[in-house]
């Protein structure tokens, strides 16, 4: 007994070490036991979040709309959302082009946008950066799933991963636990676009090195659709830099984002 | 007791709200100053004994938990860190600021490598080595800021935790 006590502290710790390992075993095994902690921090700790994220929009809205002219803050605001919604447009109808010029005398190609879009501002991010998460002020009540695609008129930011009834985690492109059916835009080259826990580049993954599985650099990289989770064509980054693996299968190559990831503040989340 | 832990509770809440937000595309490099190691330093620097062991334990565990990925890697990250500053903090001053900042330097250092150990048992490699990448990548700076503004929130938390012992 008197062991025990001289070794208490040494004890606990070995304990308390052994039950993390225990904890991160069951982590592993029911993904949606930490979900669980999640929701709870979350429903304790949104309130504040939200609370600094309008004192600083607040600060910033004060700031420009009476230091600077007012009219002329009101306009930019107008023609930034008009700009994400036109971008987002546009790479769609690219998309739809080079789709066109293949089928175009033998299908008669029938776009399904049937998505309809829910817009969310970002009020947070992973605050121990274990994962690259943004978290959005839309959850359950507004219609969104866990899985939903995430853009903004720039292209793809992610999908969803968890959330509560008014808010939701979105998984961002930069994870490496991100994985993306995709392909090239000119010469449809398919692949896998993976995150590197970088802002600057993603990989695309198993492109074949072979004379077949060409990419050329600077090409746009779109959604493949293959995966069943995000729709075809919309945009990931451009090709950044081609490394030809001579002793393996596949080429290393790198695609620069199409969208900075270190400055998105709101976002379309697509349901059915 | 029962104050002190009301004080750290109404912090952990602010110091999830703070990194989350706050801190988050304004640092260089991707990287936030860690309020969670923070609180474990003060924790261990207070009580040394086994109250602060269970409170990085739980500091931890909460940290794992606003994340929502894997539960368990940041408490054992925790938990060294918390050894780490009671040992050290027996052979310095650790009132003086200098001190101080070299601890928390340490610790921030302690708890990042040892809760990515405990988490490469648990994902892929290819997934974990990317991880240390970044790890490595952002660890100064991580470190540098901690450091920084840790003397400021010690100073505050301790009279607090003081005050009410």
């Amino acid at each position: 007994m008197d062991l025990l006590k001289r070794n208490s502290n040494t004890l606990l710790v070995v304990f308390l070490f052994g039950l993390s390992l225990q904890l991160s075993s069951v982590s592993i095994k029911y993904p949606s036991f930490p979900k669980y902690g999640w929701k709870l921090v979350s429903f304790i700790t949104s309130p504040v979040q939200e609370l600094i994220h309008e004192s600083i929009e607040t600060t910033t809205f004060v700031w420009n709309k009476y230091i600077w002219l007012q009219s002329l803050y009101e306009k930019n605001q107008f023609l930034e959302l008009e700009n994400q919604e036109l971008k987002y447009e546009k790479n769609k109808l690219l998309e739809l082009k080079f789709e066109n010029q293949r089928l175009s005398s033998l299908l008669q190609y029938k776009e399904n946008t049937t998505n309809k879009q829910i817009v969310a501002n970002v009020i947070g991010r992973d605050p121990s950066n274990w994962s690259m998460t943004i978290k959005i002020d839309k959850g359950l009540n507004n219609g969104i799933l866990i899985g939903n695609p995430v853009i903004n008129g720039d292209g793809l930011v992610g999908r969803v991963s968890h959330l509560d009834d008014t808010h939701s985690v979105v998984l961002l492109l930069t994870d490496p636990s991100s994985s993306i059916g995709a392909l090239s835009q000119n010469t449809r080259t398919n692949g896998i676009v993976e995150g590197t826990f970088s802002s600057e580049f993603l990989r695309l993954n198993f492109v074949e090195n072979s004379l077949s599985s060409q990419v050329e650099l600077g090409e746009r990289v779109v959604t493949s659709g293959l995966d069943g989770v995000f729709p075809k064509g919309i945009l990931v980054g451009y090709i950044k830099d081609i490394k030809e693996d001579t002793g393996g299968l596949f080429k290393n190559i790198e695609v620069t984002p199409a969208i900075n990831f270190r400055k998105i503040e709101t976002v379309m989340i697509l349901t059915e | 007791m029962l104050k002190t832990i009301v004080i750290y509770i109404i912090f952990l809440i602010f110091a999830v709200a703070i990194q989350s937000n706050l801190f988050t595309n304004k640092i260089l490099n991707n990287s936030t100053p860690d309020l969670f190691v923070i609180l474990t330093v003060l924790s261990a620097l207070k009580f040394n004994n086994e109250k602060s062991i269970i409170m990085s334990f739980l500091i931890g565990i909460i940290a794992d938990f606003s994340t929502g990925l894997i539960i368990g890697p940041q408490a054992a990250g925790h938990l060294a860190a918390c050894l780490f500053t009671i040992s050290f903090s027996k052979n310095v001053y650790s009132n003086r600021l200098f001190s101080l900042a070299i601890i928390i330097s340490a610790a921030v250092f302690v708890k990042e490598i040892v809760s990515n150990l405990v988490a490469n048992f648990f994902f892929p490699n290819d997934i974990f080595s990317d991880r240390f990448s970044f790890v490595l990548s952002t660890l100064p700076y991580e470190i540098f800021f901690t450091a920084l503004i840790a003397p400021f929130f010690l100073r505050i938390l301790s009279r607090k935790v003081i005050s009410n012992n």
